[in-house]
């Protein structure tokens, strides 16, 4: 791959993830799920969660599953809001860049 | 149990001991780079990774500290977002520092034009190791205060001609037991070779004189047996050191230093 993920692209890719699960989904697997997508250092989503989160964009709770709790993270109804933003802005940028390719532009 | 699984164990306990860490110490490590954060902060972060090793199970334990890095990195990664860093609760737009969050795997060599101005290279960091500092500013972070590095400069600098001159002087030392070891291999040859010489012209003598005086004529043949017998020693010698012990030797300094490569790349 060799375009960068920006911040704002990385934010709208695990917020799409997160919200396919409507009962939250935890982290190595959110982990697991981006990687399928961008490349990206197995250390780099935490921040990312713990961001998202603080904006009020993903809720957490912790839910017990194997004799020990495990911390669940679940999107809230700004997180949709974000996420359908950045779903347009993605939209209007892919068409733009798509148009220029294909001589549209 | 069979001799190829003791093996691989033991690789494995090697390689374990030699380059990698297991979770409680990468755990511990991460705790401890992250002491100068809020205790909520650190326990959110601890949380999460010790979450992460649980979900990856016991078995992908070690490819998860390869994949995470050194604990230094993970920290740093934690801290860069925190209040006081950046702003709070602004609402986040992709700036050319937020490149370094995301960091790529290794298959890339491309996006390192990208990142070389705004993020710390990938490669430049592991070779860095654990006692990395970072560049990025960041106020809530451990690490060497200015003065202590310009200090250890300064005293690195009054220090080299010591250090120089040890570095010589153990090369120097390296390279006299090296040729100590060949001189000896070389000494042992020419034993060998001057016994089997003389095992030779003994018996040649012996065996004239057998007609003149028997007695003097086996003596002799004797004699030249007892120094074929020694010359046949010192060839197992030659043979053991030469074949065996050197190339024993050399595979493992090379091994040593690759492992050490191996270790600093990881």
């Amino acid at each position: 791959m060799v375009f960068n993920t920006g911040a704002a692209l990385l934010d709208a890719i695990v917020l799409a993830v997160v919200s396919k699960e409507p009962e939250g989904t935890y982290g190595y697997k959110i982990t697991q799920e981006v990687r399928q997508v961008i490349e990206l250092s197995e250390s780099t989503l935490y921040p990312v969660l713990r961001r998202l989160q603080k904006d009020e964009c993903l809720e957490v709770y912790d839910m017990e599953c194997a004799g020990r709790n495990r911390r669940y993270y679940k999107i809230t109804s700004s997180g949709w809001a974000q996420l359908r933003l950045y779903e347009s802005e993605w939209r209007q940028y892919s068409d733009k860049i798509t148009g220029l390719f294909e001589g549209r532009i | 149990m069979n001799g190829g699984s003791i093996l691989t164990r033991l690789q494995a306990c090697l390689r374990e001991g030699f380059e990698f860490m297991n979770r409680t110490e990468f755990m511990s490590q991460l705790e401890q780079l992250l002491r100068n954060i809020t205790p909520a902060e650190r326990e959110e972060a601890l949380q999460y990774y010790n979450d992460y090793f649980d979900d990856a199970g016991t078995e992908n334990e070690q490819e998860v500290i390869e994949a995470l890095g050194n604990p230094a990195r993970v920290a740093e990664n934690i801290k860069r977002d925190l209040p006081g860093n950046t702003g709070e609760n602004m609402p986040r737009r992709a700036q050319p520092s937020d490149r370094a969050v995301v960091e790529y795997g290794k298959t890339g060599t491309e996006e390192r034009y990208f990142e070389q101005d705004t993020a710390p290279n990938t490669e430049k960091e592991r070779e860095a190791g654990q006692n990395q500092v970072y560049s990025t500013p960041a106020p809530a972070k451990k690490g060497m205060p200015g003065w202590a590095i310009v200090l250890i400069t300064i005293a690195l600098i009054f220090a080299s001609p010591v250090l120089l001159g040890l570095a010589i002087g153990l090369l120097g030392v390296l390279f006299g037991v090296l040729v100590t070891w060949f001189a000896l291999i070389f000494a042992v040859v020419m034993v060998m070779l001057s016994m089997f010489i003389v095992l030779i012209v003994l018996c040649a003598v012996g065996v004239q004189c057998l007609v003149v005086d028997p007695l003097v004529g086996i003596a002799l043949i004797g004699g030249g047996l007892i120094c074929g017998g020694i010359g046949i020693l010192f060839l197992m010698l030659a043979v053991a050191m030469a074949g065996i012990v050197t190339p024993a030797v050399f595979r493992g300094i090379w091994r040593l230093f690759r492992g050490k490569k191996k270790e600093a790349t990881v």
